[in-house]
């Protein structure tokens, strides 16, 4: 079968995959929300690898309320993208800058 | 031949998973964007079907392609953003970002304890597969087959976990109501009757009486 440590592998190379989305793409809105995403799935394959490891189904109950919060979160997120892009006409991170921060 | 089979899933899916997260990052267009992501779901929900959690693969299938990712593709087509200008911007900076991937793994995989879970058995199936004579413990693995993986699921969410799970429902609840009073825009052409402005119109906002006189 496989190691766990692949699959520990591969969710770190999906998180740092997204985590370099998000940094380097300073235009869209929706594409930082996309890489949240992609960034939500690696964490939930570490959870799922760990609970096939230990044989505990506790890691798969996280994964189920981790994917509740996510789901949450991609509504009221768009939610905000559609408010900002009626308010705006654009969605460009660059552009959101009414505070003057 | 069949030992090796599931280890040619896993590496062919995993290969696909990476390559449609790169694509993710690397696209311009937030459509195309969004069914690689919807890619990268499918692939590691087969994924998570080799180690057993099956309700979560079907659930992340179908709640979150068919739902979360259909909400995405919504909102991506009904703002119309434009394409070109992101594209020469992310050329620019892509060699800095897979030096900057290729080290934020390293420093991840740095963290991993050292050959400690290089194996896959599962540590109490491990215990249970080797026969014993004892016959308490073939009762119990006998017991711990008949559950599968959803009844198992069910059995610690709904005991050990159930306030966590009713505060799930809150959360939903609540992201519902604040979507859609984010979203919702208030209804220029609604024919919907005021009751305060009926009730306390008087007869002279209605009638008018005008004299004139009557043609013979």
């Amino acid at each position: 079968m496989i190691p766990t440590t692949h699959y520990l592998i591969l969710s770190s190379i999906l998180f740092s995959l997204s985590l370099v989305g998000i940094i380097l793409n300073r235009r869209n809105i929706i594409l930082l929300l996309v890489c949240i995403e992609l960034m939500l799935l690696a964490v939930n394959t570490n959870f799922v690898a760990f609970s096939h490891y230990y044989g505990e189904i506790t890691g798969q109950v996280f994964v189920f309320f981790i994917l509740t919060v996510a789901a949450a979160e991609a509504a009221i997120g768009l939610a905000i993208v559609m408010l900002l892009y009626r308010n705006n006409g654009n969605i460009d991170v660059n552009k959101m800058n009414h505070l003057k921060g | 031949m069949h030992l090796l089979q599931p280890q040619v899933v896993f590496y062919v899916f995993a290969a696909i998973t990476i390559f449609s997260a790169f694509m993710v990052i690397t696209q311009s267009n937030p459509v195309r964007c969004v069914l690689f992501l919807v890619l990268a779901f499918f692939a590691s929900s087969i994924l998570w079907l080799l180690v057993n959690a099956e309700f979560l693969a079907l659930i992340l299938v179908l709640v979150y392609v068919g739902a979360v990712m259909t909400l995405f593709l919504f909102v991506v087509m009904m703002l119309n953003i434009d394409i070109e200008s992101t594209k020469k911007h992310f050329l620019r900076y892509m060699p800095f970002g897979l030096i900057l991937v290729a080290l934020l793994t390293g420093i991840l995989l740095k963290a991993l304890p050292q050959g400690i879970y290089k194996t896959s058995e599962v540590l109490p199936a491990a215990i249970s597969q080797t026969e014993t004579n004892n016959s308490s413990e073939i009762v119990s693995s006998e017991k711990k087959v008949s559950l599968s993986n959803t009844e198992a699921l069910g059995m610690v969410l709904y005991t050990d976990y159930v306030f966590a799970f009713e505060l799930a429902a809150v959360i939903l609840l609540v992201a519902i109501i604040a979507a859609i009073t984010l979203a919702h825009r208030q209804q220029i052409r609604s024919k919907r009757q005021n009751i305060v402005k009926q009730i306390m119109t008087q007869r002279n906002d209605r009638v008018k009486l005008v004299k004139m006189k009557s043609e013979s």
